[in-house]
């Protein structure tokens, strides 16, 4: 197709050759160019052609009066819905998302913590290599790292290998929990890993929901042996999560149809 | 409407939400507007709604609308109504103007200088149709602004405002669209003869390259 094909001047320019939107020294040019090139020239002429036929299609008239009749603007729901969404979207997306979050984080708590614990109470409380370290953090990390502090402070090679030895057993055996707690031991100065120790893992999902979490979060970690109260309590939070996180989603995913629909 | 249309001041009052001065405004418009979303549709159903949706649009943000501009805001919505009307057809089939069947009679005519007559208005009404159909086959973008700027007159600085699209964008829009036109039509003269081919206006014709 001969049109196609590039010459000096090309399909575009050549287009608005046609339509006066060329500069004068760009249109001078090209209306030299055409002189010469029988392509182009039969491409203007058929562009011409076009345009004004285009240009000529039968214009059509309204059918009817589009006049608006006051109950055509009054209801207007599309700008209502477009108010609701911006206003709330940011935060019930974030109220959504910390919500979930926070109900897998607990339900993560429940699941790996509960069992390991009424397991630890069935075994008897007394072995205390096990228990912690099926417990992992709960138990383990806030009581156990002060000693590793202090011994790592003492710098006392027997007492380093002594105490914090059960801890990489522990540490090792029950996979992610503890391994904040080996980490604390070889690197970082002890202040450092004092805090990460315990709060690296076990302080979010206590900080992030409200009121209730704190309390049995806290609850296994003072009795060893009674960790019915502390279930009841994590249950509770998970629920109040649950309910927030869907709540929120719902209404999110809500507005946004009403939205889409309007 | 007994005073005399003073467009300016019918926008102002309008933006003030006086419905009566918009609608002054709607009737002066509405025959621009239905007739680019026919063009742009295909269907007058279709280009009802979408007619109809642009001046709910436009009340709906009046207080936008600022200077003397008023025509190509409107034509620049009512590109924004066909758009949606364009995505919502998407799920039905297109019903396409005119008889679809061009080739059943296939008389001689001449686009540059049209024939006169019952009969000439009869082939004219078929180069229309052709075109349209042809029209309605290019991508939404390409038609739109080939629609603003051959039917509707618009600059290509227009166009590209109502399109809110850069002017390099509109030329190659218009561009690759009216190469699709003019290869449809030329694929449909092909059919016909030499018939539908334009004059060359006793241009003179160098060698080609």
């Amino acid at each position: 197709m001969f049109w196609r094909q590039r010459h000096q001047v090309d399909d575009a320019t050549l287009n608005a050759f046609v339509d006066g939107e060329l500069g004068e020294a760009e249109r001078v040019r090209v209306d030299a160019h055409i002189e010469t090139c029988a392509a182009c020239a039969a491409t203007v002429d058929e562009l011409r052609s076009l345009g004004a036929t285009l240009s000529e299609l039968p214009r059509a008239r309204a059918p009817r009066s589009f006049a608006l009749r006051e109950g055509d603007v009054r209801q207007q729901p599309a700008p209502r819905w477009e108010v609701v969404w911006r206003r709330w979207q940011p935060a019930l997306s974030g109220v959504a998302v910390t919500a979930f979050a926070a109900f897998f984080l607990l339900v993560g708590v429940d699941v790996f913590g509960a069992p390991s614990r009424s397991g630890g109470d069935l075994l008897t409380a007394g072995e205390d290599a096990e228990a912690p370290a099926a417990e992992a953090t709960g138990v383990a990390g806030e009581l156990q790292e002060p000693d590793t502090a202090s011994g790592a402070e003492a710098d006392d090679a027997a007492n380093d290998r002594e105490v914090p030895d059960t801890q990489y057993n522990d540490g090792l055996s029950p996979a992610a929990p503890t391994s904040l707690a080996p980490d604390g031991n070889d690197s970082a100065p002890d202040g450092e890993a004092d805090d990460r120790g315990p709060s690296g893992f076990i302080a979010q999902p206590g900080s992030s929901p409200e009121g209730p979490v704190p309390s049995p979060e806290s609850s296994p970690t003072t009795d060893s042996n009674g960790g019915g109260g502390g279930d009841v309590g994590l249950r509770v939070a998970e629920g109040v999560t649950a309910a927030v996180a869907l709540t929120a989603g719902g209404s999110l995913a809500f507005v946004w149809w009403r939205r889409r629909t309007d | 409407m007994t005073e005399p249309f003073d467009e300016a001041d019918l926008i102002e009052r309008s933006r003030r939400g006086d419905l009566d001065a918009f609608n002054a405004l709607v009737l002066a418009h509405q025959d621009r507007v239905y007739n680019l979303c026919l063009r742009m549709l295909g269907s007058p159903q279709a280009a009802e709604d979408a007619a109809q949706e642009t001046f709910i649009s436009a009340y709906r943000h009046v207080e936008r609308l600022r200077g003397p501009s008023l025509s190509s805001w409107l034509l620049r919505i009512a590109s924004n109504a066909c758009v949606d009307e364009l995505r919502r057809l998407k799920r039905r089939p297109q019903v396409p103007l005119g008889a679809p069947d061009a080739d059943d009679d296939a008389p001689a005519y001449e686009i540059a200088d049209p024939v006169e007559g019952p009969e000439g208005l009869a082939l004219r009404g078929e180069v229309c149709d052709a075109l349209q159909r042809e029209l309605l086959r290019l991508p939404p973008d390409q038609r739109l602004a080939i629609i603003l700027s051959d039917v509707e007159g618009l600059s290509y600085e227009e166009v590209a405002a109502s399109m809110s699209s850069s002017i390099g964008t509109v030329k190659s829009r218009i561009s690759r669209g009216r190469a699709r036109l003019r290869e449809a039509l030329r694929t449909q003269s092909e059919l016909f003869g030499d018939q539908i081919r334009p004059t060359t206006k006793g241009r003179t014709a160098g060698e080609e390259d």
